[in-house]
């Protein structure tokens, strides 16, 4: 059960960044928007780091092989942002609104810092800079994620998918 | 959970997702470096690797480079070393061999003088190398390579084109010994060419001679020419001596005397050339 949840929810995350969010947002502004992060910086803020960093690097390379650009783009973004969202997690004890805005919008804005200086670094990209597209993509993919990390968990707990975790875990 | 008395299990299991995360990002970096490239076509995976890998490839290239090249040097020392041996044997024998040629050309030119000599002056003569010098201080002789097997007899006169050289005085099958005319027994009538004054030319044992039993009022000056008379059958006439370096004239006495520098340096003497015997050139001439 854990497991298909798991498929599920990152096989959505990346068909609709493919299918849905070119229909809904600007061309301009479709860039930005990474539903794949959702998944991961949920999990790595649910499951600790261990969990967000796997489930970046899956996420992150199949974003890349259905894109179709250099594979590992992502995957380096979305594993840092998996180990931030739980190394943050883990430090600050998420337990409030506020402590999980921290922390997810740390782990987006690392995710971003790591996409464009591995572009840069590779020479692909102009050097990281503070641009509105940037600034947009910050922003907008951390309330995005904040607002399903929110309701996933909801859900996890409704359906019991995180008891099940827990019990399976020992806790 | 920490293990005692593991200390590398124990880092691993404190940094376990630090470990995981590095792990992971640099197989990413390697992952998108193979697939990128730069401008010039090439991936940035072969860029980072030759990166890293070139400076081990270029110390172990040096290294292997510099030990081959000793080596290279070691076997072209060695090479070198017998070629230079073998070049300078050659040089030396090439050296030997110019050296006899130069003699060869040497005496070939003094052999084409003493023809000319001959031809100029009617005389006829052997040509002789001399081969010993009078080791005594007190004589001035040489020994030259003809004897009596060659036609040489005692009391033929020696010449060159130069000049007088002296008389033979010993005679035996293939060696001469020739008393120079500045031995200090050596005498030769001879006359100043310029004013044909007589006198007797004697050797100082030094390298001159000195003109001696001249008359006082005859005239000498210095730069004369010294020349043979002929008198006393030994030596041809007109052979030329040497030339007066100073004149000697005291105030009292019946004679004057002279420094003369003979034309033939007496000291490097190689070859001469050996006439015939005045009494024999008379002989075969029906004069007396």
């Amino acid at each position: 059960m854990r497991f298909l949840y798991f498929i599920f929810l990152l096989g959505s995350a990346l068909v609709l960044q493919s299918t849905l969010v070119p229909l809904i947002v600007p061309a301009w502004l479709a860039g930005g928007v990474d539903l794949p992060l959702i998944p991961v910086i949920h999990f790595a803020l649910t499951r600790g780091a261990t969990s967000g960093m796997l489930t970046g690097a899956l996420a992150g390379y199949l974003q890349d092989a259905m894109t179709g650009g250099a594979l590992g783009i992502n995957g380096v973004a979305k594993i840092i942002a998996g180990y931030t969202g739980g190394f943050l997690k883990e430090k600050l004890f998420v337990r409030g609104i506020g402590h999980r805005a921290v922390s997810v919008s740390g782990a987006v804005f690392m995710s971003i810092l790591s996409k464009y200086g591995v572009l840069a670094l590779f020479g692909q990209n102009r050097p990281f800079i503070i641009s509105p597209f940037l600034m947009w993509a910050f922003l907008g993919n951390t309330v995005l994620v904040l607002l399903f990390h929110a309701l996933l968990s909801r859900f996890e707990a409704y359906s019991g998918i995180r008891q099940e975790e827990e019990l399976s875990l020992g806790n | 959970m920490p293990v005692p008395g593991n200390p590398m299990r124990n880092f691993l299991g404190r940094h376990h997702q630090g470990l995981m995360l590095v792990a992971l990002v640099l197989v990413s970096l390697v992952i998108i470096s193979r697939q990128l490239q730069d401008s010039q076509g090439q991936t940035y995976f072969a860029k980072s690797v030759i990166a890293v890998m070139s400076p081990f490839q270029a110390g172990v290239t040096g290294a292997v480079g510099g030990v081959a090249g000793l080596w290279d040097e070691y076997l072209s020392i060695r090479g070198v070393k017998k070629e230079n041996r073998k070049l300078r044997e050659e040089v030396n024998s090439l050296r030997t061999e110019i050296q006899g040629l130069k003699e060869d050309l040497y005496r070939f030119g003094r052999l084409e003088e003493f023809g000319a000599y001959v031809s100029e002056t009617d005389l006829r003569g052997i040509a002789a190398r001399v081969i010993g010098e009078s080791p005594d201080p007190w004589t001035r002789t040489i020994v030259v390579n003809r004897g009596h097997k060659d036609g040489v007899k005692t009391g033929s006169p020696v010449v060159m084109p130069e000049g007088l050289v002296g008389r033979v005085i010993e005679v035996s099958g293939r060696s001469s010994v020739v008393r120079l005319i500045v031995d200090r027994s050596s005498r030769v009538p001879v006359l100043v060419s310029r004013s044909r004054a007589r006198a007797i030319l004697e050797g100082e044992n030094s390298g001159n001679c000195q003109l001696k039993y001249l008359q006082r009022t005859e005239d000498i000056q210095e730069g004369d020419v010294i020349i043979t008379s002929g008198l006393a059958d030994i030596f041809p006439r007109g052979v030329e001596v040497g030339t007066v370096a100073q004149v000697i004239r005291k105030d009292y006495g019946l004679y004057q005397y002279a420094r003369i520098v003979p034309h033939v340096p007496m000291s490097r003497l190689e070859d001469v050339l050996i006439l015939e015997h005045q009494s024999s050139l008379k002989d075969e001439d029906g004069t007396p």
